[in-house]
């Protein structure tokens, strides 16, 4: 990386130039990736260092400006949990133009899991929900980087981490989350926390040393959910939420503060509180 | 004294209607879900006037009591 950022400068000027003789940015991104050994997604980086989109990003562009586009190219998000929210949440990160994603998840996909989760489906069943999540990623934008590890979030090793801007906490159990908010504060980095059941579901911003999860949890190791179940439309909602606070934060556009908004789709109350 | 309740989420539904309840003085967060019918073991937070309280916390004349349940899935 260090190399790269040297030579940033000079392949930037390479890249117009490419821009400038094909005519097409794709093309030109493409080339200067081959060429000069990069990977695409620092190419579109400069790109977008020249204040031009690539065309798959260009309805991002009003809403996250050319600066905002080339952070969330350089930028790296580990997904916590490959289920009900963490398909929606690599999705969207993923067409965000995310540049790297670690993607995190022990199991493979059965048929209870065929009512909300996006990456399962009649064909999926028995597929790890790593290596479904690694197919979608490369069909969608090849471009960005999905690293898969198959196990248990405790089993992590300690390097996983490195480089890590952001977590999104997609589990479904309280003890495991409570272990990511550890990770969390012990590398120093901030998480997306997401949590659903029945018709209500849960959002907020877990920055290292608060204890948030610890907050919201106390003394409870088991949630609604068990028996209320997830029906298909909370996940996506709430995944939605979290991509919005993780695309802030990676932008610098959320201030500190130790928040949870509540959702009740039942009632259509919606309520913020500190804690 | 009179206390105002919120119940949020899954929790709406052990007491549907109710809004506000009369108590006696110095009752605690506690004592207040069992006289509401709210099982304790559903809630995971609780603020009074905004601010997160502890079961045994005492009450005051005209606060406001907020319920939420625990959600993990995910």
């Amino acid at each position: 990386m260090p190399k790269i950022i040297k030579n940033e400068e000079h392949l930037s000027q390479i890249l117009e130039q490419l821009i400038e003789t094909t005519g097409e940015v794709e093309i030109a991104i493409e080339t200067l990736a081959v060429d000069h050994g990069i990977p695409k997604r620092v190419a579109e980086a400069l790109a977008c260092g020249l204040n031009i989109f690539p065309k798959r990003y260009k309805a991002n562009a009003g809403t996250l400006g050319s600066k905002g586009q080339k952070r969330l190219l350089q930028s790296k998000v580990l997904v916590a949990g490959l289920g009900g929210l963490g398909g929606h949440v690599v999705e969207q990160l993923v067409r965000c133009g995310v540049g790297e994603l670690v993607g995190v998840d022990a199991d493979n996909f059965d048929e209870t899991n065929l009512n909300r989760q996006l990456y399962s489906d009649i064909n999926s069943i028995g597929l790890s929900k790593t290596e479904a999540a690694r197919n979608r990623v490369a069909k969608i934008n090849d471009a960005v980087e999905f690293y898969p590890f198959t196990r248990k979030l405790e089993d992590l090793e300690g390097n996983t981490y490195d480089g890590v801007d952001l977590i999104f906490d997609c589990l479904d159990t309280i003890p495991s989350r409570l272990h990511l908010q550890e990770m969390g504060e012990r590398y120093s980095i901030p998480l997306v926390h997401g949590a659903i059941g029945g018709w209500f579901g849960q959002v907020a911003v877990v920055w290292p040393g608060s204890k948030l999860l610890s907050n919201i949890y106390g003394t409870k190791r088991e949630g609604i959910e068990k028996t209320l179940g997830n029906p298909p439309f909370t996940p996506a909602l709430i995944a939605t939420l979290m991509v919005s606070e993780g695309i802030k934060l990676l932008l610098g556009k959320k201030k500190r503060e130790n928040t949870v908004l509540f959702a009740d789709l039942l009632s259509n109350q919606w309520q913020n509180i500190t804690l | 004294m009179e206390l105002e309740i919120k119940l949020f989420a899954s929790l709406r539904k052990f007491n549907q209607e109710l809004e506000r309840i009369e108590v006696d003085d110095g009752i605690t967060i506690l004592e207040l879900f069992d006289k509401a019918g709210i099982p304790p073991s559903e809630v995971a937070i609780v603020l009074v006037n905004g601010r997160h309280a502890t079961l045994d916390q005492p009450l005051h004349d005209g606060e406001t009591v907020a319920a939420f349940p625990p959600i993990a899935g995910g």
